[in-house]
């Protein structure tokens, strides 16, 4: 009996410690989200290919100089399944306050879609988010006049060229695209596998080779080309600049310019031919070239603008691409304008490129020198007439830029026409 | 000795009352036994089946991954019949199923008969062959895609034995693509027709064999008259459950060509992905993963009553 009663008598206690427990834990959620204590901003980026995320870098100085109680916490979700990722978590209603993505609705990670079902905040109000976007980005960042993101950094599109193999064979940068053809025999003559590498497999390799060509030929010429294209004016399948740009590739591949077997190629045959020099050059975004140069540790790699039909109309993208966005159900909207604030400083830009190895946006933006390994592109990048940003960004679904880069191999493998990859990008234009 | 005479009468109704008794207690064990089922079949058909059906209902809208979605009837199943990809896809998925089938049970059975009995080093050779069917299939698709590099190891064998010209784009060559990824299919699959095959000819009798032998039925004659019919039920499961497989195939060829060359592979599976996930067109993605759904499971009936005998 004096058991069962030592027994009740714990009951109580054990009850009453419970209330206690869990009163102490709720008191600790609501100091957690009250103003005075601490804010935790979650950050989403995906994945960097096995190097430390230069976001974590910047999130690391403004958790540590922040004076507001602010700590950021970063999410690297995979490049794979990043966005549906991140689609999911915001249906679900607990996206991340800040998150990364590409602007425009273009891209398979477009920040617009987000936009436009209004799931960001508008930061047109901030004067340090309006005046951090590039002109020719505008369109990109602002959806129905709300300002949906910042930009990082700048990407510059050009090829990537292993500059050592060139002077072996006492070669400059070709100046024209006529230059280029003949460079493409040369290297073969000189038992080189080829001047190009192309990662033919992959239709975000062969899109974006696409799009360099396209760069001279169609938006050094007409660069209102997609607004031209979104209100219908023209087609791709009836612009010659397009048929021209589509063309070119097929006589690339006559010439010999790219390796054999470049239509079942990938990255990972690629890239050790080209450290070696035997592949020159390949079409890649420039930051890859700092990667690419710990590779291969005897050779230089460096950048070079693709050749237009032209040396005045060689055209350079050069996309600020890299955005950060709040989530308008965020708890935390001014903790993670806060750590957006603190990334549009100079210098916190210019750190930040330098880690991801793109463009300072602060070259763009207040015409600063680009750092020394860009100096090959100073001229595209500071005159605002001869770059852009990607043209695939403005794009209104990402299967238009798919539908070129699948359309490329079937041009390499003979099993399409340039007219049915036009019409065939037309279509996905309106789907 | 005097016998008892026990009432006819009280027989029956006692032998009466036993059999009520024993039904009864039928009745209530199989009751028993229903509700141990009830958590497994409610977790089933409220994860499985209620889950597939509710994510149906978006085949019918144009729900694009988050949002509201609007009913759109059939537009999306007309869209899959009016676009060329779709039906190439459609095609490459049924061609890949035939051939996966066909080939994985034909060299399945070939194996299991040749590993039945007899060898010696016949467990050991059990294990070899069914070793890829435990493997990632995308590990595996990743390892074959390095060989059939156009400067892969495939082709490097082949320029050292002289044939040079046999070398290509394994994977992006149109003309090769497709039965590349079938032949990597099928030999990671073959192990496991091998081992249903093995489980089915351990039910048949070797002396029914002996007995075909003495009675002068010739080896060819003992597996067509003898062996093959008594292994029938056994290649209904096997071909049923390759079909299936063969029609859902994905991780291989995402690995290998993700559809390419400009969608000379592109299965049904391979295209689900890219408008759902990639393309965000959800509800595109939903009305095509319906349509592969209901054509596996047709195809999965027809072939069962096709091979089914009337006895079975």
């Amino acid at each position: 009996m004096k058991k069962r009663t030592h027994r009740r008598g714990r009951r109580p206690a054990a009850t009453a410690a419970m209330l206690l427990i869990s009163a102490a834990a709720l008191a600790g959620c609501q100091s957690a989200s009250s103003s005075d204590g601490p804010v935790t901003v979650r950050f989403a980026v995906e994945t960097g290919f096995g190097k430390t995320s230069p976001y974590a870098q910047i999130i690391d100085g403004f958790n540590k100089s922040n004076t507001q109680n602010i700590k950021v916490e970063l999410t690297e979700i995979p490049t794979d399944s990043y966005f549906q990722t991140v689609r999911t978590m915001f249906q679900a209603g607990n996206a991340p306050d800040v998150v990364w993505g590409s602007p425009g609705t273009g891209a398979a990670n477009a920040l617009g879609v987000f936009a436009q079902a209004g799931q960001l905040v508008d930061l047109s109000k901030e004067q340090w988010a309006s005046a951090s976007v590039p002109d020719s980005a505008h369109d990109l960042y602002y959806v129905d006049g709300k300002l949906i993101g910042v930009p990082v950094d700048v990407a510059p599109i050009p090829q990537v060229v292993n500059a050592t193999a060139y002077k072996s064979l006492h070669l400059d940068f070709a100046k024209t695209y006529d230059q280029l053809l003949q460079q493409c025999a040369a290297v073969r003559k000189a038992g080189r596998t080829s001047l190009l590498g192309l990662a033919g497999s992959q239709p975000t390799n062969t899109g974006l080779m696409g799009l360099e060509l396209a760069a001279s030929r169609v938006y050094a010429k007409d660069p209102d080309w997609n607004q031209k294209r979104a209100s219908g004016q023209v087609t791709f399948a009836g612009s010659q600049e397009w048929r021209d740009t589509l063309q070119a590739v097929v006589d690339l591949h006559k010439q010999g310019c790219f390796q054999g077997g470049a239509e079942g190629g990938t990255p990972e045959t690629v890239t050790p031919e080209f450290t070696k020099g035997k592949i020159l050059g390949i079409f890649a975004p420039a930051s890859i070239a700092t990667d690419l140069g710990s590779l291969a540790p005897t050779s230089q790699i460096s950048v070079a603008v693709f050749p237009g039909t032209t040396e005045r109309d060689t055209f350079l993208f050069a996309s600020p691409s890299n955005a950060l966005s709040i989530n308008a159900s965020s708890k935390h909207v001014d903790a993670a304008k806060a750590l957006l604030e603190y990334w549009m400083q100079p210098q916190q830009l210019d750190k930040f490129a330098a880690l991801s190895g793109n463009v300072s946006l602060t070259s763009v933006l207040h015409g600063r020198p680009v750092s020394k390994k860009y100096a090959g592109l100073a001229t595209y990048l500071t005159d605002p007439a001869r770059n852009a940003p990607l043209p695939s960004l403005f794009w209104p679904n990402p299967d238009i830029y798919n539908k070129l880069g699948v359309g490329i191999q079937g041009l390499l493998t003979g099993q399409a026409e340039v007219d049915k990859v036009l019409q065939d990008m037309d279509a996905a234009w309106q789907s | 000795m005097r016998s008892v005479a026990v009432p006819a009468t009280r027989v029956e109704v006692v032998e009466t009352e036993g059999k009520a008794r024993r039904a009864g207690r039928r009745a209530g064990g199989s009751i028993a036994v229903w509700w141990w089922a009830v958590p497994a079949v409610v977790l089933t058909i409220g994860i499985q089946y209620l889950s597939v059906a509710a994510g149906s209902v978006y085949a019918f809208t144009n729900y694009r991954g988050f949002g509201k979605a609007t009913f759109v009837g059939f537009d999306n199943f007309v869209k899959i019949f009016h676009s060329p990809a779709t039906t190439r896809a459609l095609w490459n998925t049924l061609l890949l199923a035939a051939c996966f089938v066909i080939f994985t049970n034909v060299i399945g059975m070939a194996l299991a008969l040749a590993l039945n009995r007899l060898l010696k080093l016949r467990y050991f050779l059990r294990v070899l062959i069914f070793l890829p069917v435990v493997l990632s299939p995308l590990a595996v698709a990743y390892v074959w895609k390095f060989i059939f590099q156009p400067n892969g190891p495939l082709n490097g064998m082949l320029r050292t034995v002289g044939l040079g010209d046999w070398a290509t784009a394994w994977l992006g060559n149109p003309a090769t693509a497709f039965s590349t990824i079938a032949v990597v299919v099928v030999w990671q699959n073959i192990g496991l027709a091998m081992v249903i095959y093995l489980a089915g000819l351990a039910n048949v009798s070797p002396e029914l064999e002996e007995a075909g032998a003495v009675d002068g039925a010739g080896p060819a004659a003992r597996l067509f008259r003898i062996v093959l019919p008594l292994l029938r039920p056994t290649i209904v499961i096997a071909s049923t459950l390759t079909l299936i497989q063969g029609l859902r195939v994905f991780d291989q060829v995402q690995a290998l060509t993700a559809g390419g060359p400009y969608g000379a592979t592109e299965t049904l599976s391979t295209l689900v992905y890219k408008e759902t996930f990639v393309n965000g067109k959800f509800g595109y993605g939903s009305a095509l993963s319906l349509l592969l759904t209901v054509l596996i499971i047709a195809a999965a009936l027809l072939q069962n009553a096709a091979l089914r005998s009337r006895g079975d």
